[in-house]
Order: C-alpha cells, then structure tokens, then sequence
C-alpha cells in the first residue's frame, strides 16, 4: 500500500490550516460587527451624564482604552475559547444558550442534507439510467420549480395542508407537550415536515449536477466497454455511479453555507429550537453577545463542515485508490 | 431552447419588468392605508363589497362579521327613518341619510369595492400592495445582483491579474465571507446599518461578490496562461491593456452569465430577509414582509401568504429560467441542459 502517508497528512494539515485562516477571518468580521454595533459596552462608556473620571474607569473596565489590535486578540481568544459574554436576553452564558440549540440544528440540517444528497444521488442516476421520460422530468422541472419557491413560503403551505387542514403532523417546535412528549415517534412527526421542506428542494442541484455526471460516465469508453463485455446493466450503472459519486461530495462542501441558511428560515417557520432562531431573535432583541456568537458558530459550522467535506473528498479521489 | 419557449419567456419578462416599474401606478387602491380596517379586514380574494359614500367624498364601506358566524360576510345596510345603518365590523353602525351622497330618487348612492386578492389584517387591499411591493422586491434582487457584479467583477480581476500576496488575501476574505450563510451575514448586516431600500440592495452586493470574484478570477488565471494572450504579450501590449482587451471580454462572458443566474437567488433572499423582519420596514410592502404579516394570520387569512408566495415563487422560475436561456445563448459549446 504505497499510499504515501506524508502527501495524505500535507493534505490534511494545509486544509485544516485554511479552515482556521477563514475562522480566524470570520472572528474578524464579528470583531467589525461588534465594534460597529450601536448599544454596546462603547456607547454605556459615552454616557455624558457620568463624571469624566467614571467615565475613565468605565473604559478601561471593559478595555476600550486598548488599542484595536489588542482588542481584536481579546476578542480572538475569548471566542476561540468559547467564552462569548453573557447574553442579555437570557441573562445566561452565550456559550450556553447556543450549545444548548446547536444540537436542534445539526439534527435539522444533517437530516435534510441526507435527504438531499439521497433524493438528488438517487433521482440524477434513475434520470440518466433512463434517458429521459418522467424521472428526467421531474429532475429537470419540477424539483429546480420548487428550489425556486420561497422556502418559508413551503413551510408555511406545508404546515397548512399537513398540519392544519389534515392533522397528520405537528406545526412546530421538537417535541410535544403533555401525553406522548419525548417519545421517538413524537420526535420524528415533529422532525419530518422541517426536514422535508429544507431537503427536497435542496436536491435540485444535486440531481442536476449527479444526472449530468452520469450521462457522461455512461457515455464513456469505459461503459462501453463493460456492456460490450457482457456485464449487466445494472451492473454497469452501479460502477458508473461510484465514479460520478466524487463530484458530488465537493457539491456538499459548497451546499452547505446555503443549507445552513435555509435552516435558518425553517426553524423560524417551524419554531425550531435551534441556531438559527435563536440568532434571529437575538437580533430582534438587540441582543448582540448572543447574535454575534451565533454568527460565530454559524460561521464555524460550515467551517467545519467545508473541511470534513473536503477532506473526505480528497481522501475518497480515486486517483488514489487506483494508487493503492 | 425552442423558439415557442423563448417567446413566452420572454413575455413574461416583459411583464415582471412592467410590473417592476410601473408597479405603484397600477395599483387601484392605497397600499400603506386601508379606507376602513374595521371593515375590510381579511377579506377573501374575490370579495366585492358595497360602500356608501359621505357629501364629503369618504367612502363608507359596508362590510363585518358576526362572532356567531365568522364565515359568512355581512354587507347589508337599511334605512331606518332618518337613518342608514350599516354594517361595519363587528358592529352596526348607523350615520343620518342626508350626510350620505344620494341618487335622483332620494336613496343612498352606493358604489362596489373590488378587492380581486382580498385584504390584509389592516384591510389593504393585496393587489395593490403587491404591485406597490414589485418595484422593490425586483428591484432590490436586481441591483443587489449588479453591485455584486461590479465589485466581484473588479475584485476578481484584481485578484486574478495582481500578484500572489493580492490574490491570497482576497481568496481568503471571500472564503470567510462565503462560510457565513448570506442570509446570517446580511441579517447582522442589516441590524447594523439599518437599511432602506439601496443599501439592502447594497448589502446583498457585499454578500455576494465573493463567489462572483471567484469566478473571474479562475477565468481570469486560466485565460492569461493562453496562448492568445502570450502573442499579445510577445507582440510588445504592456500587461493591463492585454487585461482589458484581451482577457476581459471572455472573463466578462462567464460574469454575465453567472450574474444572470443569481438574480432568482437574490429575489428569494429579499424576500426571506423581509420575511424574518430585517428587510424592507412595514409598512412599505415587499413580497417578503406582505409574506411576514400573512404567517401570523395563516388560518384566517391563508391567502395573504399563498398570493405573495406563488407569485414569488414563479417569478423567480421565470428568471431562472430566462438564465438558463441566456447561458444557452453565450456559452453555446455547452450541451444545453
């Protein structure tokens, strides 16, 4: 196995250097934001009905008397360390709140981005396995159709025509209250809608991208070749789609961002528990700790997602495995 | 693309861009006041509802509900001797018959009020405050999308010509901003500056250059290795003139379509920012806000959130799809799709 251990680890190392590079940049936009940001620590600082000497002491209380860069590199170390303030409309840690909604959101989004790449993987090779008629369609239509719809205008039709008018499933938050709350059913029936509205219009993309690159898989020497040697069809789909499964994870590198803020407008729609909510209100509220360590996480979140993704991709090139 | 297909296209192009435009002059009632919220409020689409009107011109609108029967409209009014009485909301209302407009024979003019997509919560009419919140729902997609143009255009160039030092610093600004979701940056954007129309529209230029600059800053890097561009140098052209000239009108090809592409895109994400509250203040309607309002009478008044929504919803396909046409168009080597 001459995989060559050293250009693996190059690889990872310089991706995961890049990834702490934009982090460390998106803390710096946060620094911006809050610096910019009326009603901070700043503006108590300015107040001209305190003595000038108050005033002093406020200041350097909350280190404003620091030149930017020293306070950038506070700012930097705190966040790294996960020491966000306290949030005003919670009157608790940041750091708490957030993690406390950041496992509602990974759930949300991880699920729909499954359903996403499943729904897209899937309908993209059944389309080019078949070369047009109803799969194509829907794959070229009706799914690009719903992609270009508002997604709070779904989920609002969604809770409407499921919730309201059927009564099949639950319209908001995770979980019921009284009888039947916590169980797992309970857990999926308020799950499934939010999922759904986030994940299939987001395999629109997938499905495109995913047909396209099968069409040109099968339509390779390769393929050719395998059918001409007698190998069944299915067959032969089946190892063209491996092939054209690559492309697909760099899709997920870059999905992600916009699943993310998809997510965000779900779980307000929904009432979803999770980070995107809480950063919605914390905005409305002024609350800035708590916006701008959302912002952070947020940030950070498809940081990291971008870097497992990527790496995964890297590690998956079958330029590689043939290597091997 | 079939010749039929572009033709209905680009008729409903022609429309949406009317619509943009003329939008507020179209619209047949006042869309930030209603005549009589009491009254008008949450009324269907397709109700039509009598008014009497005053000597001194206000209309009168006839129209309630009774709490027994929340469904059904009443829109009867009598006279009782001296007076009219008249239903107004939940109420009856009753104003002397010779402070009204009256007829040859003596009896109360009465006109029709039209509501085609009904009414809001505050008795608006929807029509018109839809077509009122056109110019800035387009609008706004429209020229956030030309500003993340120019600057991701300009920077991309930029990155793509200059030295490695410019084009790592640049890449790694636009990488961070393209991890935050745009929708998150422009919210906190938004809470910051707390915009009117241009600079929303400014905002989503500042979110959006990076994946534009990406692109031509690919472009840019592959096209200045060509050949094309090697004579030009050989042939003496000092280095940003073989840029403009030369690498330009290619770089420029990719930009526009890509621009195109993004304008759906950007039409939604006005619509959603207005939607959860940092995009366009009440009461100047865009779709997004009208959508805003129609969630928290979703039951009552289910069409204040599915008009705006389709109407959303289809005019970004109408645009993606007038993208598509267009990339069809300048990138023709490709397979159209």
């Amino acid at each position: 196995m001459d995989r060559g251990p050293g250009i693996v680890t190059l690889t990872v190392v310089s991706r995961v250097a890049a990834g702490l590079a934009t982090l460390l940049l998106v803390i710096g936009l946060g620094f911006v934001l809050l610096e910019l940001m009326p009603g901070d620590a700043a503006q108590l600082a300015e107040d001209p009905s305190l003595s000038a000497e108050d005033r002093e002491r406020l200041r350097s209380a909350f280190g404003l008397d620091r030149p930017p860069l020293e306070r950038f590199l506070t700012f930097a170390s705190h966040a790294l360390r996960g020491d966000l303030g306290i949030s005003l409309s919670y009157q608790r840690p940041v750091r708490r709140v957030l993690l406390t909604a950041l496992w509602p959101t990974l759930l949300l989004t991880g699920s729909a981005l499954v359903i996403a790449f499943a729904l897209g993987l899937g309908l993209g090779t059944l389309a080019a396995a078949r070369g047009g008629g109803l799969v194509d369609r829907v794959v070229r239509q009706v799914l690009p159709a719903l992609d270009a719809m508002p997604p709070f205008w779904l989920g609002l039709l969604a809770i409407y025509v499921f919730s309201w008018k059927l009564d099949w499933l639950p319209a908001s938050h995770m979980t019921s209250v009284g009888e039947g709350a916590g169980g797992l059913f309970d857990r999926l029936t308020h799950l499934l809608l939010p999922v759904l509205v986030l994940g299939i219009p987001s395999a629109a993309p997938v499905a495109r991208h995913h047909a396209e690159a099968m069409r040109r898989e099968l339509a390779s020497a390769y393929s050719h070749a395998a059918s001409a040697m007698g190998l069944r069809r299915a067959r032969v789909i089946a190892s063209a789609a491996r092939n054209a499964m690559h492309p697909a994870l760099t899709l997920l590198g870059l999905a992600l961002p916009a699943m993310v803020g998809g997510a965000v407008v779900v779980e307000v729609v929904f009432s979803w528990p999770g980070l995107g909510q809480v950063h919605q209100k914390a905005l409305l509220a002024r609350d800035i700790p708590l916006a701008l360590g959302g912002l952070l996480l947020i940030g950070g979140m498809v940081i990291a997602g971008g870097l497992a993704s990527d790496l995964l991709s890297a590690l998956l090139d079958p330029r590689w495995r043939r290597r091997a | 693309m079939g010749r039929a297909r572009t033709g209905a296209l680009a008729a409903a192009g022609i429309v949406l861009l009317a619509l943009g435009g003329a939008g507020p002059w179209l619209a047949p009632s006042d869309p930030l006041h209603s005549i009589d919220s009491a009254a008008l409020r949450l009324l269907p689409p397709g109700t039509v509802v009598p008014a009497l009107i005053r000597s001194d011109g206000k209309q009168l609108p006839v129209a309630g509900r009774d709490s027994d029967r929340p469904g059904t409209l009443i829109t009867e009014w009598r006279a009782e001797g001296d007076d009219v009485v008249y239903r107004r909301g939940p109420r009856w209302k009753s104003v002397p018959l010779e402070e009204l407009q009256r007829d040859e024979a003596g009896r109360p003019r009465v006109i029709r009020l039209a509501f085609p997509l009904g009414t809001d919560r505050l008795g608006r009419d929807l029509l018109s405050r839809l077509l009122t919140g056109a110019r800035l729902s387009l609008g706004i997609g429209i020229f956030g999308v030309a500003g993340a143009t120019l600057l991701g255009g300009l920077i991309g160039l930029v990155a793509g010509l200059g030295g490695r030092l410019s084009d790592a610093v640049l890449g790694r600004i636009g990488d961070s901003i393209l991890s935050v979701p745009r929708i998150v940056l422009v919210m906190a954007l938004a809470v910051l500056i707390r915009p009117g129309p241009w600079v929303l529209a400014l905002l989503l230029a500042v979110s959006g250059w990076p994946s534009l600059a990406r692109l031509v800053r690919a472009d840019v890097r592959s096209l200045s290795g060509s050949e094309m561009v090697a004579s030009a140098r050989a042939a003496g052209a000092e280095r940003w003139r073989v840029a403009f000239r030369h690498v330009l009108p290619h770089a420029l090809t990719t930009l526009v379509v890509a621009a195109g592409l993004r304008v759906g895109p950007f039409i939604l994400l006005e619509g959603s920012l207005s939607f959860l509250g940092f995009g366009v203040p009440p009461p100047h309607p865009s779709w997004g806000n009208i959508l805003g309002e129609g969630r928290d009478v979703l039951i009552d008044g289910w069409w204040i959130t599915a008009v705006p929504g389709l109407l959303l919803g289809l005019t970004v396909v109408v645009v993606n799809a007038a993208a598509d046409g267009l990339r069809d168009l300048m990138e023709p080597r490709r397979r159209p799709a």
